[in-house]
């Protein structure tokens, strides 16, 4: 598995109460200057992708392109903005494995622990880690009015993965 | 908390390849951890086994190498359960090796919190896999909760359906060629049952391909290797636009082909020379093994691809992969037959061909080459995909589905859907 591969970001979108799916979300990209394909929309050499939509449509499960660490360290923040156009919150995760699961454990003090709960620049994060697959997981419900505390841990996550490689 | 929340966090996909078994939770991203479909059975009265401490029948996951004993018994003991797709239903060793791996899987992720009370389970079996397959395998679920819940509800799919979905993409023909078969499978909204067609070629076919030609260079003694034959086969193997063609193209440029592999960490460095131009038979042998070159190697002894029959299912061995495709899509109706050709998904990892900008034209990817062999026989509008990343795009479908059906939605045996509840 290469590095590349071993780190990876998921955003998991909640839409105000009405249905929304992948059309709304790429209707919403669109507007923002995104180029949407199919299942995936294109920007600065990022893109993101319909991974799973919810029955209800009203949850979306969004997964990005990890093949260029410089432009996702940029493109974030301006991501989560346009998102936050058409929904309510936005759940982060980066899965981390091997060597970056172990910098950014390092990074974030975390132990054998299997589960537990940090603040970090105002956000609640949650960080998982399961030692017998070499995954951890970092996680926060991010709402509209604290992008920029999550650019802020983003840029953190990401400058360790791009050392790391 | 048992609801539709908890389920959309507690997802779990399982695929059990032919020759790799492929599982993790919806919170692990997109990539899943990946073990071999394998097992080892620890012989009970070897004394070894005794002084060491070992206190387990079967040995599964990434550990297994450490136990293997250099013992002529090997092969009896080391059992791949999915070779084809399909476990006979009193293989009672098989079926051990799938309920240990399934465990394996679970336990690797469940969280020891007491908030946890069992995963939702997506597991994707062949489209050939016989209804007993399913009921064994619910059974398994069930019985793994005894020490433990880890399955709070289950659901099976089949591979080429997983991949639909993956692909949200509900009319289409799935062409999933793993380790040990190749299954053909018309879609429209369900699987088209009776149009499925299963070919008894997959990677091991061209992993034996590799090994001939591997001794033809000299390289006897590693063609014995299984594991690296099968890394040479992906360092090395290309995929033809036209045999012939590719074949003069590299006997007159051979430094076009030539290619030197080096084996990671041992002192292994593998040429072909002069024999380059065998790098082209390997990929061609997955589409169509009827090239009469084929026959040099059949004739000294390289066994042909059989048709066999495995339950109720036919393997075609020499059937090739246009023709197939084709005679699948002719038993699904005259008007959804345009609209099956128009979308053909080619997953699994028998599919991931190199191309080279030095071998434009000559060396192609599957879904162009597949293509071509279309337009050959008459088909026109065609239009071929190789999913991204094909080695995991089952589990992936299997994460999508889990995620989009309803908590409550029970399972239905006539429609196979929905969700068999352990609660």
């Amino acid at each position: 598995m290469s590095n590349v591969r071993s780190c990876s970001l998921t955003l998991v979108c909640r839409f105000y109460g009405e249905e929304g799916g992948w059309r709304k979300i790429a209707s919403t990209l669109n507007e923002c200057g995104w180029i949407t394909e199919g299942m995936y929309s294109r920007k600065d050499d990022v893109e993101v992708k319909c991974f799973a939509e919810s029955n209800d449509r009203k949850e979306i499960i969004l997964t990005l392109d990890m093949g260029r660490m410089d432009k996702i360290l940029k493109i974030f923040r301006e991501l989560v903005e346009a998102l936050f156009r058409c929904c309510w919150y936005v759940d982060v995760y980066y899965h981390l494995r091997g060597s970056f699961a172990e910098k950014i454990s390092e990074k974030f003090s975390v132990t054998d622990m299997e589960k537990v709960r940090k603040k970090i620049h105002g956000l609640e994060v949650l960080i998982e880690k399961k030692t017998n697959v070499n995954l951890l997981n970092i996680s926060y419900r991010l709402s509209r009015d604290r992008v920029k505390s999550a650019s802020k841990l983003h840029s953190e996550i990401i400058k360790e993965v791009i050392d790391v490689e | 908390m048992l609801s539709e929340e908890y389920k959309k966090m507690n997802v779990f996909g399982i695929d059990y390849g032919t020759s790799d078994f492929k599982y993790g939770p919806i919170s692990i991203g997109e990539v899943p951890e990946v073990v071999e479909n394998r097992g080892y059975l620890i012989d009970g009265n070897s004394l070894m086994a005794k002084i060491m401490g070992v206190g387990r029948e079967i040995v599964v996951g990434k550990d297994l190498p450490l136990y293997l004993e250099a013992r002529e018994d090997l092969a009896e003991r080391l059992i791949y359960p999915m070779r084809n797709g399909i476990i006979e239903k009193n293989d009672r060793k098989a079926w051990l090796i799938i309920r240990e791996l399934t465990k394996y899987a679970l336990e690797s992720f469940a969280p020891s919190d007491e908030e946890f009370k069992g995963f939702y389970v997506v597991a994707s079996l062949a489209v050939i896999a016989p209804r007993y397959m399913y009921e064994e395998l619910f059974k398994i679920f069930g019985e793994l909760n005894i020490e433990r819940m880890l399955v709070r509800a289950a659901t099976i799919i089949p591979q080429p359906l997983a991949v639909a979905i993956a692909h949200k993409t509900p009319t289409c023909v799935v062409v999933e060629s793993g380790h040990g078969n190749t299954q053909v499978c018309p879609i429209s909204m369900y699987p088209i049952r009776n149009a499925v067609i299963a070919l008894n070629r997959g990677g091991s076919s061209a992993n034996i391909l590799t090994a001939e030609i591997l001794k033809d260079c000299g390289y006897g003694d590693l063609a014995k290797e299984e594991g690296l034959v099968r890394k040479v086969k992906e360092q090395i193997g290309l995929l033809p636009r036209k045999l012939d063609e590719a074949i003069e193209y590299a006997k007159k440029n051979i430094d076009k082909v030539r290619v030197e592999v080096k084996i990671p960490g041992t002192r292994i460095k593998i040429d072909l020379g002069e024999q380059s131009w065998t790098r082209f038979l390997i990929g061609e042998y997955v589409f169509n093994p009827n090239h009469e070159i084929f026959n040099s190697y059949f004739k000294r002894g390289m066994p042909r691809p059989s048709d066999v029959k495995i339950g109720d299912t036919y393997f075609y061995g020499m059937t090739d992969l246009a023709e197939s495709i084709i005679e699948s899509v002719e038993k699904c109706s005259v008007e959804l037959q345009p609209h099956l050709y128009s979308k053909i998904i080619l997953s699994g990892g028998n599919f991931n061909w190199r191309t080279s900008p030095t071998l434009e034209g000559i060396a192609v990817t599957s879904d162009r080459k597949l293509e071509l062999m279309m337009k050959e026989k008459g088909v026109e509008n065609v239009k071929v995909t190789v999913t991204r990343d094909p080695t995991y795009s089952v589990w992936r479908g299997c994460i999508v589905y889990g995620y989009a059906v309803p908590y409550d939605f029970k399972w239905r045996w006539e429609k196979m859907e929905g969700w068999v509840n352990y609660a």
